[in-house]
């Protein structure tokens, strides 16, 4: 009877449903194309500095100090490289330095790195906008970022000075040569991260002894690593303790990089870390948008939810005489109520699949087309992003979205049932 | 024991013209199986007094009694139920539910009740054949005239068995051959189910029917 009920006036219906599907449509294509964008962003800075996952020592992770360097280091390399779900691999080593150049000076965050693994997992090593990348392995060759250049102003030959702290505690100088300059996805990047050969650096900081001399990699802090889909990493399992026990605290992406398990045979800890731990604004930015985009989907829902409310004292007054007689022989008020509701649900989800399933059809089309903007590409440049923004088909929003539907929808049937209620069989009848 | 017994009904209405009293003492029976006719120009208090033996509006004064049953005491919940279970009602503008068919019209009060769908589609259909209307079932009422309308409504009234059906000008907006056929069935199911009527009417083809007359004046019962 209800159903019956919402197409008394077919049209106003179909208004009243198309309304619920196009801003459902709407809702959801918003949340894709927003979630788009930050999956866009998410992966350039991942792709630009920050990496999918990173191994350190346990002492390095309490205090980053030059001396905590990875234990058995290629034990370590061998067994996250044998894992198919890892692309790509890069140690690294990380020094506070101070630099200096004929113009200035400024703190800097020096990476040594292998030139090859740092530029297979790091787009900011590729992105050389003036002279090269680093090459020979001990060379005294530096790249800096942009910014730091222009701040110390020095250019591509120029020669800097770094001063930094060897593992004995002395303090060192060292010339380096600039070779290139790198853009990096932000200023701050560019203003402090520098590289260096790490055979270079290691050896200036009397890390190296002859029994690495023949190592690809001698020593690291840091190894960084690529996995196939940053996004397969579990949400809340972040994290994989080595602890002295040799036991695993936390699971971490076990069923992708399963070979780490066999890193217990360590024993010095390890602390894996995904992407999520390493730059956790990042993750901060996942939650606060998917926060947003319900926030927005129930500001729209609730304009469908006004609009609903006042189909339904339509409808109420247009059956005043009779909701009095439904009275008069005997629909108590549980039953008139929930007739109300149930027409106001019926309303309210109809439009619902079809908002649904026009959103996801829009997504699942433009997630391989994707929407190209015109006359921002250098705003998204800056965030090193392309302009053809590509959406994402968001279904796990599809069920809060049908539950706010169903609360709004709940919530505007309460008016017109109360005033249904409140009707006096007489009065609305005016005759028996 | 009478079927209906109303003892003293006093019936007030306020409004902006001042006190108006509806019903004035009004104190009579009505015994099972009756075919009564209140009669009486408009505005005697005809309806008025069918609302109130109906339970749809309390008098400030008096008691009604149906069954025992001093109803003017019950709950407005129980109430409800009451009128559910007991009393059939027939109203002049037929009032049928136009999203339903005239079967699922002539079983509503009996899905109120919770009786189950095979049972009451068979009572509805054996009322519907009683009045003629078997063949439009499935007719919704905007498929139907207005006699064919107020014949389901007939139909509906009796389909739980109610106690007594009040049926408030019935024939008013029917014409004389629609007028006639709907006597006809009522008279016919008040013989065959037993069922007490009581309309209220000035309808000089239903007081001419009726077994019983209560001329109303004023709000007072007056002796033929």
């Amino acid at each position: 009877m209800a159903w019956r009920n919402i197409w008394r006036s077919p049209w106003r219906s179909i208004v009243v449903i198309g309304s619920m599907a196009l801003g459902v449509w709407a809702g959801i294509f918003m949340m894709g194309w927003a979630t788009g964008l930050n999956d866009a962003r998410t992966v350039s800075l991942l792709d630009d500095n920050v990496g999918h996952g990173r191994i350190t020592s346990a002492a390095y992770e309490a205090s980053p100090e030059a001396a905590a360097l990875i234990p058995q280091l290629a034990t370590v390399l061998e067994n996250i490289s044998r894992d198919t779900a890892v692309t790509a691999v890069a140690p690294r080593l990380v020094l506070q330095a101070m630099i200096q150049s004929g113009s200035g000076a400024a703190p800097a965050l020096v990476l040594g790195v292998y030139p090859e693994a740092e530029q297979a997992v790091f787009k900011a090593a590729r992105t050389i906008t003036a002279g090269t990348f680093l090459g020979a392995r001990e060379a005294d060759e530096i790249v800096l970022g942009e910014e730091l250049a222009r701040r110390l102003e020095v250019d591509v030959d120029d020669r800097v000075v770094l001063t930094f702290q060897d593992l004995a505690g002395e303090v060192h100088s060292a010339l380096f040569y600039v070779v290139g300059l790198y853009d990096g996805a932000s200023n701050l990047l560019e203003e402090t991260m520098l590289y260096v050969p790490a055979w270079n650096i290691a050896s200036q900081m009397g890390m190296l002894d002859s029994t690495l001399l023949g190592r690809e990699f001698p020593v690291a802090h840091q190894v960084n690593f690529r996995v196939q889909d940053p996004y397969s990493m579990d949400h809340t399992v972040n994290q994989l303790r080595m602890q002295d026990s040799l036991r695993l605290h936390q699971g971490f992406i076990q069923s992708r990089i399963e070979s780490l398990a066999t890193l217990e045979r360590h024993s010095t800890p390890l602390v894996i870390k995904e992407w999520r731990s390493i730059s956790p604004e990042l993750g901060y930015a996942d939650e606060i948008m998917a926060q947003s985009l319900l926030l927005f989907m129930t500001i729209i829902l609730l304009a469908m939810a006004f609009g609903i409310l006042n189909t339904m004292l339509m409808a109420i007054l247009e059956r005043t005489r009779e909701l009095g007689m439904l009275m008069a022989v005997g629909m108590n008020k549980r039953r008139l109520f929930f007739l109300i509701v149930t027409e106001t649900l019926l309303l309210s989800f109809a439009g619902l699949p079809i908002g649904l399933a026009l959103g996801h059809g829009t997504l699942a089309v433009t997630s391989r087309t994707g929407i190209t903007l015109k006359g921002v590409e250098k705003g998204l440049a800056e965030f090193g992003m392309e302009s053809t923004i590509y959406p994402i088909t968001v279904p796990e929003f599809y069920l809060p979205i049908a539950a706010l539907v169903f609360i709004l929808a709940f919530l505007s049937a309460l008016y017109p049932a109360r005033k249904a209620l409140k009707l006096n069989p007489i009065e609305s009848m005016r005759v028996l | 024991m009478a079927l209906i017994e109303l003892q003293n009904v006093v019936k007030v209405y306020e409004s902006q013209a001042g006190t108006v009293t509806a019903i004035h003492g009004v104190s009579t029976s009505f015994e099972e199986g009756e075919f009564t006719a209140i009669v009486g120009p408009s505005g005697c208090g005809k309806t008025t007094l069918l609302n109130a033996i109906g339970g749809l509006d309390r008098p400030n004064q008096g008691h009604i009694r149906i069954d025992g049953v001093n109803i003017v005491d019950l709950k407005d919940r129980d109430l409800i139920d009451f009128r559910l279970q007991h009393i059939g009602f027939v109203f002049q503008a037929y009032n049928l539910i136009p999203v339903l068919t005239a079967l699922e019209n002539t079983g509503f009060i009996l899905e109120l009740q919770g009786v189950s769908k095979k049972e009451r589609d068979a009572r509805a259909m054996e009322l519907l054949e009683a009045v003629g209307l078997a063949d439009r079932a499935h007719n919704r009422p905007n498929q139907l005239s207005g006699g064919q309308q107020q014949r389901v409504a007939v139909a509906r009234a009796l389909a739980s068995r109610p106690r007594f059906v009040l049926a408030d000008e019935p024939t008013a907006n029917l014409d004389s051959k629609s007028t006639e056929t709907l006597l006809d069935i009522m008279a016919a199911l008040n013989e065959k189910e037993k069922t007490t009527f009581i309309f209220s009417t000035h309808d000089q083809r239903v007081i001419d029917r009726a077994r019983r007359i209560l001329p109303l004046e004023d709000g007072q019962l007056k002796g033929l």
